[in-house]
């Protein structure tokens, strides 16, 4: 971990001074940020309590532990006629303590880098921001070591296009979908509607296709009956609303609703989901505010059917989800903010054959960190 | 299901469409205003936007809006509903 440490602050000094050094070079602006954290969570999950439940269902489907985290954020800007530029590094490393030594091979480092150009004509026409990103994310485990690189085309803020490749190291055979290569394309529109001074309503429609490698393993290619050569292709469409009204000039109120659509050319990992969302959000001036959010949600397998007896009736699978949220942000000086969350999520699953225990749980993350801005 | 929600969110859309005015803000939003709202085109946004409520609101939303991917989950820590999906 200590090599980790040591790289994270050369990484994060060198683009703190070639930042600076650009931003004053092109009268640009220059940020910097620190925030060490610590996060205490009783169900870790790194795509290994899926389903079916070949992996921690017969393991460890409830680990528990605290994360450790320091992240830096070093960020300048700056305009040059028609074009303005904007550069993001956030390194992040963190340390996970727990399970009698377990969660150690979790502990990683997430670097990503973002680089945008906008172009902003001087008529009425929309600014065009072309976006790039990649991030380098390892773990002492190397089954998550992978690059994730992504190119977005934005018009203003109401249509986008992006281009995502996600590629892991290694490609020998995996449990899960989220530990395989894939390439994505998604688009999106929205629209945000006003409705008098203190009503807005935004909507937003996304279409995406996804496109897996090959290197499931054996079992899981058996679990959802399809051959070894099989390549998952996903479509996934999601439509959201939300709606806020201002109650006053501290106090704001959210409700929103989201639905989700994945068609599969596998049957297995056909699904659609639904959210119904509620908020309150409450700000006590600059840098002080508190947000407060419950959340349903339901998930339905189109075909993904169980039977609880051999050879009796079939039942398809179906979770539904609670959820609260609360976060707040207090800055105590110009430059320092304290930060805290409270995360309890309740999953409940009609699927109740033996062994899939793990799809009952009750999570519940606390966070608490410093953020420090200049 | 999906037919019903995507042909009740273009009704939705038309039937507003009819009684506003489509603007582009120049906060880069395309904005459907029904009125009262004060919104100009390419301009300075209306009475809603200037809220500090408002500001703070969307503020807090948009950290780390660069490098962060809400879609990324692979070696997340991702809640065990949005897991088993995938």
């Amino acid at each position: 971990m200590r090599h980790l440490l040591v790289a994270l602050s050369v990484a994060t000094a060198w683009a703190v001074s070639g930042s600076a050094a650009l931003a004053q070079g092109q009268d640009g602006a220059f940020r910097a940020s620190l925030t060490p954290e610590i996060e205490f969570n009783n169900h870790i999950e790194f795509g290994i309590s899926v389903d079916p439940s070949t992996v921690s269902g017969d393991t460890a489907s409830q680990l528990k532990g605290s994360r450790s985290g320091l992240s830096a954020r070093v960020e300048t800007d700056g305009e040059t006629g028609c074009l303005a530029y904007r550069l993001t590094f956030a390194p992040a490393v963190e340390n996970y303590t727990g399970e009698d030594g377990f969660l150690d091979q979790f502990d990683g480092v997430r670097l990503p880098l973002a680089v945008s150009v906008a172009y902003r004509s001087t008529g009425r026409l929309p600014e065009l921001r072309l976006r790039a990103r990649a991030t380098r994310l390892t773990r002492d485990a190397g089954i998550y070591d992978n690059w994730d690189p992504a190119v977005e085309i934005r018009v203003g803020e109401f249509a986008s296009y992006e281009f995502r490749r996600r590629v892991f190291d290694e490609s020998d055979r995996r449990e899960d979908y989220l530990l395989i290569s894939s390439t994505r394309h998604q688009g999106r529109g929205s629209l945000r509607i006003l409705g008098g001074a203190r009503t807005r309503v935004d909507m937003s429609y996304t279409v995406e296709g996804e496109r897996y490698g090959v290197n499931l393993s054996e079992l899981l290619y058996i679990a959802i009956g399809e051959a070894s050569t099989f390549r998952r292709s996903d479509v996934r469409q999601v439509v959201d609303a939300s709606a806020l009204r201002v109650l006053s000039s501290s106090l704001l109120l959210q409700a929103g609703g989201s639905m989700m659509w994945n068609e599969s050319n596998s049957d297995f990992y056909d699904f659609r989901t639904a959210e119904a969302t509620g908020a309150a959000f409450w700000s006590g001036g600059e840098g002080r505010w508190v947000r407060a959010e419950v959340r349903r949600g339901w998930l339905d397998y189109g075909r993904r059917e169980f039977s609880e007896t051999l050879g009796g009736p079939t039942v398809k699978r179906r979770d539904t989800s609670w959820r609260g949220v609360l976060t707040t942000e207090w800055r105590v000086v110009d430059t320092v903010a304290l930060t805290a969350s409270a995360d309890v999520l309740r999953n409940r699953t009609n699927d109740s054959r033996e062994g899939r225990e793990f799809l009952n749980y009750t999570q519940r993350i606390y966070r608490v960190g410093v953020a420090a801005r200049y | 299901m999906r037919r019903v929600t995507l042909a009740a969110v273009c009704a939705i859309a038309v039937l507003t469409a009819g009684c506003g005015q489509l603007t582009l803000m120049s906060d880069g939003h395309l904005v459907l205003d029904l009125g009262g709202s004060g919104t100009d085109v390419l301009g300075i946004g209306g009475a809603s936007y200037g809220d500090p409520v408002l500001q703070a609101f969307d503020a807090q939303q948009d950290v780390d809006a660069d490098t962060s991917d809400p879609n990324s989950r692979a070696g997340a820590n991702c809640s065990g509903g949005v897991c088993a999906i995938f």
